[in-house]
């Protein structure tokens, strides 16, 4: 699903990424840990097209982010760490917003909207301006907005910081189902305990190198994550 | 304290002058002298619209020993002007910035923090009236030959009238936060008295010549009207002409008037910039979920930030409202007009459908959406950028807005001229044509200029809007090419009416083109990678 081949992006004399190779396939839920700076939302803005990378390729599902953007990001949703949507939209505009652009039919947007808004218990919110969300709140939305156009990908930054404990567990579940179904998620976090609990595979960063990747047993062993993090951080 | 939220004030408002966006650092002192040469230049640019007026006016008060009603008219003009300039830019530097929660939450006085934006909008006060100011001193000097007394008196006296405006501005400013906070509809309140004051402005800017010629003849009647109705003007204008007592009194009352806004605000500062209305919640109708195809979904984020912003919609969409509103008084006005051109103008016959047609132009000048588009998409942009939408679908939906909003009000304001000078279905056509030329090459450029310039770091909406570089430069380059087709209007006005419309008409078209070009290839990389 998502093929990060030998990626390298510096920022003026900075490698944020060197030489970076991960692989995800459909059915996992892959995360993403690292300290802070040591080039997570760097590799994920490239995945998604945001960032133009110096080497290296990047394949969605097959296709290059660099030579057929549109249709990779097509096939992809991302949420960053910290969701700064259009606050002068309301909730249920920019839900439209996002749908009238993946082009989702207007019965599966009606479901899904409410499905997802009953989910995570924001419903009544949706007809208010962004604006008076909370941080939470406007977490839940951006979330919405990626499972809405049922994409093949999902590439998550920090995806649980605001959320409510409720939310968090709804998103698990339904990062989940999105994976039984064949999809991927890609996802960067702090919470350790999260990873463990949630990741089929990880992949450890420092400073813009990939230290450790694999299934949750092949990096772990029989230690805890937060133990092997620490030791390969030092 | 205050020094540093004041450094940070000023440096948001003048950092594209000095640093470079892209790079981070300081631009070369070539640069930064040519860009604060534009900025005066275009401060010189409204001076000089003023200057007839100052002209007949000391012409007609100065010589007669009515210099300080001179004064006082200019005084009250000034006002006027700096209140209506930067109302709503002080309502927003006080009560809307977003770093205002995390400045309240610092070991700051909020005392410090409202006297450091304050002081900000005393500087935006000073720009305002230095437009008038500069004008009204040097043509008094020019008629009364110089005095080094009233040279002080008018310089110092800018300096406190600009506390006098800024009380007025504080006080609306605080008027309205005051009101949001207790409405929904933030945005249909701020439009609302927008379009108060700008009924105001206009009532006055129509009247203005009337006025002028009725204070010209009834010096006593207008100067018993500064002196007992007017006061704080009368003695404003007397203190400019040299007199102390006065200057004192005026002074006393500007500051007087500046302290107690500032009271007023100092009490109800945190209360109304941390507002929070906790109204019942509004859930949604299904009704509201409808499809719309990619290139309406575009549109109609980009409407729905230009019309759900007041400021953005007041400061690129007053033009537009201009335009009807002359467009209105042009046909009520018709036969008076007719008058005018047949006995003054009827040399130019020939040039009069192009000369109408860049007076049109005139008002959509001053209205570039796209000039601070691609800046307010601020810490959003990432969403447009991990979307499926191709750059240049996005950078046309910002220029198609403001063709859109501009064009209906331009064909209104073309068509009542066309009807005053009787130009012909054929002219008419050609007029509307170039207007419509005029507007797409400004949405078009206002992108360009905002594209080589973004700033996505902004705290407060207002520095996009109204403050950025490419605002101003968007602005100057239209009123440049005014400038330039009215130059080939009357170069070519041996010909036929129809022949400069239609060269003009090619030339602008053509260069919108080549800028639509730009933008579709060069400047949707620029925003790929912003």
């Amino acid at each position: 699903m998502l093929r990060i081949e030998n990626l390298t992006k510096t920022y003026g004399e900075k490698k944020a990424v060197d030489d970076l190779t991960l692989h995800i396939m459909p059915g996992e839920i892959y995360g993403f840990i690292g300290h802070n700076g040591a080039g997570k939302t760097t590799t994920l803005k490239c995945c998604t097209g945001i960032l133009k990378f110096d080497s290296g390729e990047i394949y969605i599902d097959g296709k290059s982010i660099k030579d057929d953007p549109l249709a990779c990001k097509k096939e992809i949703a991302y949420i960053p760490d910290n969701p700064d949507l259009y606050d002068y939209m309301s909730g249920i505009k920019y839900l439209n917003f996002v749908c009238d652009i993946f082009g989702v039919p207007s019965a599966e947007r009606k479901e899904k909207i409410n499905r997802y808004a009953e989910a995570f218990e924001i419903k009544k919110d949706l007809g208010e301006a962004i604006q008076s969300y909370s941080h939470g709140m406007k977490q839940k939305l951006a979330v919405i907005s990626a499972l809405v156009h049922s994409p093949k990908l999902i590439i998550l930054d920090e995806p649980f910081v605001g959320l409510d404990p409720k939310s968090a567990f709804t998103l698990k579940q339904i990062m989940r189902e999105i994976c039984e179904g064949g999809g991927a998620i890609f996802f960067s976090t702090h919470v350790l305990d999260v990873a463990e609990k949630l990741c089929d595979k990880i992949a450890i960063i420092k400073e813009g190198r990939l230290i450790r990747s694999g299934t949750m047993e092949e990096v772990k062993g029989d230690s805890s994550l937060e133990s092997v993090f620490l030791e390969l951080e030092g | 304290m205050f020094k540093l939220l004041l450094k940070k004030q000023l440096t948001e408002l003048f950092r594209n002058y000095f640093i470079d966006r892209k790079t981070g650092k300081l631009r070369s002192k070539k640069q930064i002298a040519v860009f604060i040469a534009v900025f005066f230049f275009a401060l010189a640019m409204f001076s000089a619209s003023i200057y007839p007026i100052v002209q007949i006016m000391a012409a007609q008060l100065v010589p007669t020993g009515d210099g300080w009603l001179y004064f006082a008219f200019f005084g009250a003009l000034s006002v006027g002007l700096g209140v209506f300039g930067s109302v709503f830019n002080t309502y927003n530097t006080l009560y809307t910035s977003k770093d205002n929660d995390f400045l309240l939450s610092m070991p700051v006085k909020p005392s410090v923090i409202l006297d450091s934006r304050m002081a900000s909008a005393y500087i935006m006060s000073l720009l305002f009236e230095a437009i008038i100011y500069v004008p009204m001193t040097v043509q008094y000097i020019a008629v009364s030959g110089f005095s080094a007394a009233a040279v002080i008196f008018t310089v110092l006296s800018m300096f406190i009238m600009a506390f006098l405006v800024l009380a007025l501005t504080c006080l609306f400013g605080w008027f309205i936060a005051l009101i949001s906070s207790r409405v929904r509809n933030k945005s249909a309140i701020t439009v609302a008295f927008y379009v108060i004051l700008l009924g105001g402005y206009y009532y006055v800017m129509v009247r203005l010549n009337s006025v002028i010629t009725n204070v010209v003849a009834n010096t006593e009647k207008f100067g018993s009207l500064f002196s007992k109705y007017l006061y704080p003007l009368g003695a404003f204008g007397r203190g400019c002409t040299g007199d102390i007592l006065d200057f004192l009194i005026f002074s006393v009352i500007a500051l007087g008037a500046f302290f107690i806004a500032r009271t007023v605000m100092s009490r109800t500062f945190i209360s109304l910039a941390t507002a929070n209305k906790g109204l019942k919640k509004r859930g949604y109708k299904q009704d509201d979920i409808k499809s719309k195809s990619v290139s309406s979904a575009l549109l109609y984020k980009e409407s729905r930030k230009f019309f759900g912003t007041p400021l953005y919609l007041m400061n690129a969409g007053t033009g537009a409202l201009f335009a009807v509103a002359a467009s209105v008084a042009a046909i009520i006005k018709a036969d008076a007009m007719r008058t005018l051109i047949d006995g003054q103008l009827g040399a130019y016959k020939n040039v009069l459908p192009a000369a109408a047609a860049c007076a049109v132009c005139i008002f959509f000048a001053m209205n570039s959406s796209t000039a601070s588009a691609v800046s307010l998409e601020g810490k959003s942009l990432w969403i447009l950028q991990s979307m499926p939408v191709r750059a240049g679908d996005a950078l046309m939906a910002k220029i198609r807005l403001e063709f859109i909003f501009n064009v209906i009000p331009a064909v209104i304001a073309v068509c009542s001229l066309a009807y005053v000078i009787k130009a012909g279905a054929v002219c008419a056509l050609l007029m509307t044509a170039l207007v419509a030329a005029f507007i797409l090459l400004s949405a078009a450029k206002g992108l360009k200029l905002n594209l080589k310039k973004p700033n996505l770091t902004w705290t407060n909406e207002v520095v996009p809007i109204k403050q950025d570089m490419p605002v101003l430069f968007s602005m100057l380059f239209s009123f440049a090419v005014i400038l330039v087709c009215l130059g080939v209007t009357f170069a070519l006005s041996a010909l036929p009416p129809a022949v400069p419309l239609v060269i003009i008409t090619a030339g602008i078209a053509a260069c919108a083109f080549i800028t639509l070009r730009w933008i579709k290839t060069k400047g949707a990389r620029i925003f790929e990678e912003l």
